[in-house]
């Protein structure tokens, strides 16, 4: 239990510093003003979710693909972090949209009976699972490497400077910041505790354990969070949180965004016109 | 006569589950000195230098800050002593609590940025104490990818881009691998010989003569106050308030139990080279003296 905690907060540790890495890094995103790629990939993400047709989202990750190979962004490091995991919860989440009860259709595969009613799985509902989880996919994607390529700090200090509340910006700074400090703290505690056991403990001392530890940070983080309000007022602040504009854009900018802008209008367009998912792609196709 | 830059009468703070962290302090404090307040766990250190830099209300007393008062109410209302931001700084004694921001740059720049500063002083400003303290390199770098010693000199920072007159550190050496120690330790007296007043919280007796013009002993109110050779060499007073003199001063006590002479103990190194260069002493040691000294230098 004690190796699975550490092992997960050394996780978390290692996530954030691989996005600073990966943040200054020499890159096509990197190299631009950061409001202008926080503008970009989140107009990626509002259009990719508005988008129906599956070639249309296919089109969107071949850019967000094409992005991250132009930014030094590994790809088979964001793949893991996107083709992974978010397939799988989608698929959970959309079991009941896969089958006639949501989507009915032509059936694919076995028929269940329960309590009276026939269920299977439609092809129409398969091919509304596969679109969906495609556009949360690149959806992520975009979000991913927007941290990935502005970094946190930076990522901050853009929203600040394209007017975010000012609350907002400094609440998620604050917290990004501490969760590192609290995370080393709960791995202290636990080494510490380790350090005093001899064998394996038992589920209640494991039980135990938990609500000390959690206790003792409740109590710690509630001093450090008065400690830190008077380092602030020492510094200051008088309530109103106040952030720094930096941040200029360059003629490389305006060409990027006119390129991306491009893509835009034809993917939408393309979207427009051919059929809305992968079972009318299929159907027009003759498969 | 000048007065004094910051004076404490009668001051007592209460915690709110009524235990009492000062009673009944009196402290003036002259521009330009600089002080190193010591005194055991629990004597009020900390409490004292948040009360001097207008962060917690006394519960009876006054104190004065440059001829201003400083009350509870004003302390309340924190917009009020604007003023007092300007003029005095604080180090926190943990670098996790002045360090709010994600990046060394947004921490040094948070207090002119909220003192209403233009951009242009800010970032020169800035960019100044980070020159000054060596940690260009740290700019845009994360606390949580800083070292200990980092941290505490971005903190130091963070304080010095107010361009404050008062200075007030809380235990300013703790934690700190020995190079780090020694850098803070020069910083001390960099602050001191450019006039400003400084104020030191400490455990670390050996670094108090190093920098101090005086030693204030606090336990919930001043127990001594003098120049570092007068309060160092009253060992009821050290005994009493559980310090202990520096270890150099240690090694000249042990030695001169040996028979080497010196005019006067040295409180740090080159007061200590001073008095070898001086003395015409040699010491000839005979080896059961030798056993002797090992059991006396044994902690």
């Amino acid at each position: 239990m004690f190796e699975r905690l550490l092992s997960e907060i050394t996780k978390v540790a290692q996530q954030s510093f691989d996005m600073e890495t990966l943040s200054a890094r020499d890159g096509a995103l990197q190299r631009l003003d950061p409001r202008f790629v926080f503008l970009l990939l989140m107009s990626l993400v509002v259009v990719t979710v508005l988008l129906h047709s599956t070639l249309s989202i296919l089109l969107m990750i071949g850019l967000s693909t094409a992005l991250a190979a132009m930014s030094q962004i590994p790809l088979r490091w964001l793949f893991k972090r996107v083709w992974l995991f978010i397939p799988l919860f989608t698929v959970v989440i959309l079991i009941p949209a896969m089958t006639n009860l949501i989507t009915p259709g032509h059936p694919v595969g076995p028929e269940i009976e329960l309590f009276g009613t026939t269920i299977y799985f439609t092809r129409e509902g398969l091919a509304f699972a596969a679109t969906f989880t495609l556009r949360v996919g690149a959806a992520v994607t975009f979000s991913i490497l927007m941290v990935a390529t502005i970094g946190w700090s930076r990522l901050m200090r853009t929203m600040a400077q394209l007017r975010f509340p000012p609350a907002l910006v400094v609440t998620m700074d604050m917290t990004y910041r501490y969760i590192h400090v609290l995370l080393d703290m709960v791995a202290n505690m636990f080494i510490a505790r380790k350090s005093r056991m001899v064998g394996k403990p038992t589920s209640k001392e494991l039980r135990n354990i938990g609500s000390s530890v959690v206790a003792s940070l409740f109590s710690k983080s509630y001093n450090m969070s008065e400690n830190v309000y008077l380092a602030m007022v020492s510094r200051g602040y008088t309530g109103k949180p106040r952030l720094m504009a930096e941040f200029r854009s360059g003629r490389t900018d305006m060409v990027f965004a006119v390129a991306i802008a491009s893509f835009i209008f034809i993917v939408v367009c393309f979207d427009l016109l051919v059929p809305t998912n992968l079972h009318g792609l299929l159907a027009m196709i003759g498969a | 006569m000048e007065q004094p830059i910051i004076s404490l009468k009668g001051v007592t703070y209460k915690y709110p589950d009524g235990n009492v962290a000062l009673d009944g302090l009196d402290l003036d404090i002259n521009k330009g000195e600089a002080i190193a307040i010591v005194g055991p766990n629990g004597a009020g250190k900390s409490t004292l230098l948040q009360i001097i830099a207008g962060l917690i209300p006394i519960s009876s007393g006054t104190l004065t800050i440059m001829g201003k008062g400083v009350t509870a109410d004003n302390v309340e209302k924190s917009h009020e002593l604007e003023w007092l931001r300007r003029k005095l700084g604080i180090v926190f004694q943990d670098s996790d609590v002045a360090l709010f921001n994600s990046t060394a740059w947004n921490d040094i720049i948070f207090g002119p940025l909220h003192l209403g500063l233009p951009t242009e002083e800010i970032v020169s400003r800035g960019e100044r104490v980070m020159e000054q303290l060596g940690i260009q390199h740290l700019r845009d770098r994360a606390p949580y990818h800083m070292s200990g010693g980092e941290k505490r000199k971005v903190s130091i920072a963070s304080v010095l881009s107010l361009e404050p007159e008062i200075l007030l550190f809380d235990e300013p050496t703790s934690d700190l691998d020995p190079r780090s120690r020694r850098g803070i330790v020069d910083l001390l007296k960099r602050m001191t010989s450019e006039g400003k007043t400084v104020i030191v919280a400490t455990h670390d007796v050996n670094a108090v003569p190093d920098f101090a013009t005086r030693i204030v002993v606090l336990k919930r109110r001043v127990l001594a106050s003098g120049d570092v050779r007068t309060v160092l060499s009253n060992e009821s007073l050290l005994e009493t308030s559980e310090l202990d003199v520096p270890e150099i001063t240690r090694l000249f006590k042990v030695l001169s139990s040996i028979g080497y002479t010196t005019s006067e103990l040295p409180f740090c190194i080159d007061e200590a080279v001073k008095q070898i260069k001086a003395s015409s002493a040699r010491v000839h040691v005979h080896p059961s003296t030798v056993s002797n000294m090992e059991s006396r230098c044994d902690p």
